[in-house]
């Protein structure tokens, strides 16, 4: 059957009309592969794998869908031609959901438009392929190359470095960048990304440029990018785009140092308030925002926690950087405490979201003075309470956590009205948050629930000892102590 | 920070458990400050304090001291700059009187043997623990003023000599980076002026530290000053001659004898030239993990002619790390496992456990040996580095009992730096 043929009777089949855009792809293409992923065409048949078969598939799975032809399967998505709203000569992409009763999200673009962009940027991914694989053919006959059996590295900063970006087995960036001591700053010669379907817009993007800042912090150059080809990425555009970034050099193909911070800032999500207190803090020359934001792209404190001590510990570049030593035992003791809370809330919110069994509930943290205020995507219980009770969450409905893991139980009763007091006028569910080390006390019933109680708060447990978060902290400190502030 | 003070008993402070974790606690704090095993020292007394403050939370009485008089107790317990005990013994605490009232000290003694301090967590107090740590203003006391004029074509070294100097008309430590130049860039309107300052002003990694350091490291000339003092002098004493010369028998004498004028002594200024002895300019080196090293001295004595005659002898800084070098050295200054095993050590206490390894191999080979010439095979590891050559300078400006420096021409180093395949010499330090 020929693919005039072919493309005839998928037609016939579905009682569509196909637009002449996809139309023309089916007839040079066949089938294909856009962004890294499937495009369903031909041949003509009712598997999954063609566009006949995913359509069929999708008005069983969305009877109410019958005027769209589905050209990707991802998981339960599909990526469809919305023909209710095309042409004859093109439609726009929809993003269908199977189990899903939502009406097709539009994703902006014709079919022929996201075919053309596919095309250039195959052309910009060949090439920045093509100049990569120079780059290392080079670095080879120079004798620099990684060597995984022995973890050797041999590159220097000066040397060009090809870097990949992965996220669940997909690559979702490539980039070769190194440190030049002409203006002492990072060069980029090729910086390559794309999606990966199941993270939100740029993130491909975003992956590359923390890892080119955070390679210019950690070399110690000042933090000022500037690209080879005197062009920045359309995609890094888009992303500072949305970041509200306007770059002074655009046309030279440079992000400057106070750039470049405030987008590696913006990447990292560091609050607004936070980021005026560390500037604060910067004119003190106690820490800096690039420093912060190392700490947080190394995975050495989460955002939350970043946030938290910022805002509430004392000697905040003691506590982020694991300045103190344990010598100097006062000064360390407050530091684990303020550590310790910053961690509890984290594994807090690590039990959140995965208490539900089927998906991963979505958490949303902001800090108010020293409370986190959490908004979560689904209902769910969180079972940290005593004698094997739940606590229920409700989408829509707040939660704000006291942490307060303490480990010094002494002026308990003092403490515990001084942490009713920071709940006063607020709504929503209120929890303290404790480690299993306030079991111990021999009155904990009679002191905490009668006091608890009379206030409508709650209080949730943590299955681990204070001493166990010790441990989490001082391997934090022992790793944030390796690097500048 | 907030505090609370919790009294043990006497009884309670000698029970055996605890007399064994109080001497724990005190040996691993001497050991940390020791730089000896500080990894397991550090796990060690922080294990012990935490037992201590559990027994004190259960044992203890909570006993109220104003903040201040904890301050002051915990400021006389800093004395060294770097441990502080969360507990003092009362029978050690000098003076107590000071702290506390007459009955209260006296209730205090006569059945507690310590107060153990524990941290109020989640408090706002206004408690403060002072380390010491007030050494930027020494480095910039001395009386060279004058630093050499460097001309090198290498563009790191010239941006690390750059760097030398802003540390030593600065006082701040010569950094990996220098954030304040970093910040002071950012501040500034990107101007073609300030970019080219900040160019000339930006900061580079320590490589080529050892021939930069090198030349900064003698003084053009002593230091002299130049002082106005009151001598005496010898003059004509014109009134007494005038009188003398009118008396008669003077007259007689004179005919006969020609007699001598009388001469007086004033005071008069008169300007002298000192020498004085030399105030090195000291600098300090901040390292990647944020801690800072103790003083380094550069313009520290005058150049001299150095002894060509001295015995060689080769050796590698760390050993372990260039196997090539087996072959080559006789021995190593320091043993690549010291300084592994101070993988929780900051940078700055590798510094330190170099400079104490580097001394006292330096003190050794001058007690057995007439003065040599080291030939020093560099093996990387830049704290390594600071600390031996620290060390060298340490051991050449030690001075007798009339100030007069006794290793002076005894030892030399020649740093041996790896180029390709070859050992290059850098400029002899002596």
């Amino acid at each position: 059957m020929t693919k005039q043929m072919q493309i005839s009777l998928i037609e016939t089949e579905l009682k569509v009309r196909i637009p002449n855009s996809y139309g023309d792809f089916l007839w040079h293409r066949g089938s294909g592969v856009a962004f890294g992923l499937p495009i369903l065409g031909l041949p003509a048949t009712y598997e999954f794998s063609t566009v006949l078969g995913a359509t069929s598939l999708l008005r069983i799975a969305r009877p109410e869908c019958q005027n769209y032809l589905a050209i990707r399967i991802y998981d339960d998505r599909m990526l469809c031609l919305d023909l209710t709203r095309g042409n004859n000569i093109d439609a726009p992409l929809v993003e269908i959901y199977l189990n899903s009763t939502d009406s097709p999200r539009d994703l902006g673009k014709l079919f022929s438009e996201y075919i053309k962009d596919d095309d250039r940027t195959k052309l910009e991914i060949n090439s920045g392929l093509q100049r990569l694989e120079n780059l290392i053919d080079t670095n080879n006959e120079n004798g620099l190359q990684y060597n995984h059996t022995d973890n050797s590295v041999p590159f220097k900063a000066r040397h060009w470095r090809v870097h990949r970006c992965c996220v669940h087995d997909l690559v979702v960036g490539l980039t070769a960048f190194r440190y030049n001591e002409n203006f002492n700053g990072i060069e980029v010669d090729t910086f390559l990304s794309t999606e990966h379907p199941n993270y939100e817009t740029g993130h491909g993007t975003k992956a590359l440029l923390a890892l080119i800042l955070a390679d210019a912090y950690m070399k110690g150059t000042s933090m000022e990018v500037r690209f080879v080809a005197n062009r920045i990425p359309a995609t890094v555009l888009s992303v500072l785009n949305n970041f509200e970034i306007k770059l002074q050099q655009e046309n030279e193909g440079v992000i400057n140092h106070s750039e470049s911070i405030s987008i590696f800032s913006s990447l990292l999500g560091i609050q607004n308030d936070v980021k005026a207190i560390i500037q604060e803090l910067e004119k003190a020359k106690e820490l800096t925002l690039q420093g912060i934001c190392f700490l947080i792209n190394r995975r050495v404190w989460a955002i939350e926690e970043i946030n938290w001590l910022i805002i509430n510990a004392p000697r905040t570049k003691a506590v982020i950087f694991g300045r103190d030593n344990p010598e100097v035992r006062l000064l360390y003791s407050e530091s684990l405490s303020f550590g310790r809370c910053a961690l509890a809330f984290s594994k807090l919110k690590e039990k959140i979201q995965i208490s539900s069994e089927d998906e991963k509930i979505e958490t949303q943290i902001s800090i108010r003075n020293d409370l986190f205020v959490v908004s979560i995507s689904k209902n769910c219980f969180i079972d940290w309470l005593s004698e094997d009770e739940s606590l229920p969450l409700k989408l829509g409905e707040t939660l704000t956590v006291r942490s307060r893991p303490r480990s010094a139980l002494i002026n308990i009763v003092e403490q515990i009205q001084l942490d009713i007091k920071a709940f006063e006028g607020l709504e929503g569910k209120k929890v303290i948050l404790y480690t299993n080390d306030i079991l111990k006390l021999p009155d904990f019933n009679s002191i905490y629930l009668s006091l608890i109680s009379q206030h409508k708060l709650n209080y949730l447990i943590i299955p681990v000892s204070s001493e166990e978060l010790n441990d989490e902290v001082i391997s934090k400190f022992k790793k944030a102590r390796r690097y500048r502030t | 920070m907030k505090i609370t003070a919790l009294a043990i008993s006497k009884t309670d402070w000698k029970n055996q458990t605890i007399s064994v974790v109080v001497q724990q606690t005190k040996d691993s704090a001497r050991k940390i400050l020791k730089g000896i095993d500080i990894s397991i020292e550090r796990k060690r007394f922080n294990n012990s304090c935490r037992i201590l403050e559990k027994y004190a939370i259960q044992k203890g009485v909570e006993i109220k001291i104003l903040e201040a008089k904890i301050q002051e107790i915990l400021d006389k317990s800093t004395s060294d700059f770097s441990v502080l005990l969360p507990f003092v013994e009362l029978d050690k605490l000098k003076a107590i009187k000071d702290y506390f009232d007459g009955n209260e000290n006296k209730k205090l003694l006569e059945s507690n043997a310590a107060i153990v301090f524990v941290v109020d967590e989640y408090s706002f107090g206004n408690i403060n623990i002072n380390l010491r740590d007030n050494k930027r203003p020494e480095m910039l006391i001395s009386n060279i003023h004058e630093f050499n004029q460097i001309d090198t074509n290498k563009i790191e070294q010239r941006r690390f000599d750059e760097q030398i100097l802003y540390a030593l008309t600065t006082g701040d430590p010569i950094g990996w980076i220098n954030i304040e130049l970093v910040r002071q860039h950012e501040n500034k309107s990107e101007t073609t002026e300030s970019k080219a300052q900040f160019e000339a002003q930006k900061l580079l990694r320590h490589e080529g530290l050892i021939a930069c350091l090198r030349e900064h490291v003698y003084a053009a000339k002593q230091p002299t000053v130049i002082r106005e003092v009151m001598v005496d002098k010898s003059v004509v004493d014109e009134e007494a001659n005038e009188e003398r010369e009118k008396s008669f028998g003077f007259k007689i004498a004179n005919l006969f004898i020609k007699q001598s004028t009388i001469m007086k002594t004033i005071k008069v200024k008169q300007s002298i030239t000192e020498v004085l002895e030399i105030i090195p300019r000291k600098i300090q080196f901040a390292f990647e993990d944020g801690s800072i090293s103790d003083y380094f001295p550069l313009y520290s004595m005058v150049e001299i002619v150095p002894n060509e005659n001295l015995q060689v002898i080769k050796v590698a800084l760390i050993s372990n790390r260039h196997f090539e070098l087996d072959s080559i050295v006789e021995t190593c200054i320091i043993r690549n496992s010291e300084i592994s095993r101070l993988e929780e050590a900051t940078i700055a206490q590798q510094e330190k456990l170099s400079f104490e390894k580097a001394e006292a191999f330096f003190t050794e080979v001058l007690e057995k040996t007439q003065g040599v010439h080291i030939e020093l095979y560099h093996t990387g590891l830049e704290p390594a580095v600071i600390g031996t050559y620290r060390a060298f300078l340490k051991k050449v400006l030690e001075k007798n009992n009339k100030g007069q420096f006794y290793n002076r021409g005894k030892l030399i180093i020649t740093p041996k730096i790896k180029r390709g395949e070859e050992y290059d010499s850098l400029k002899k330090w002596y």
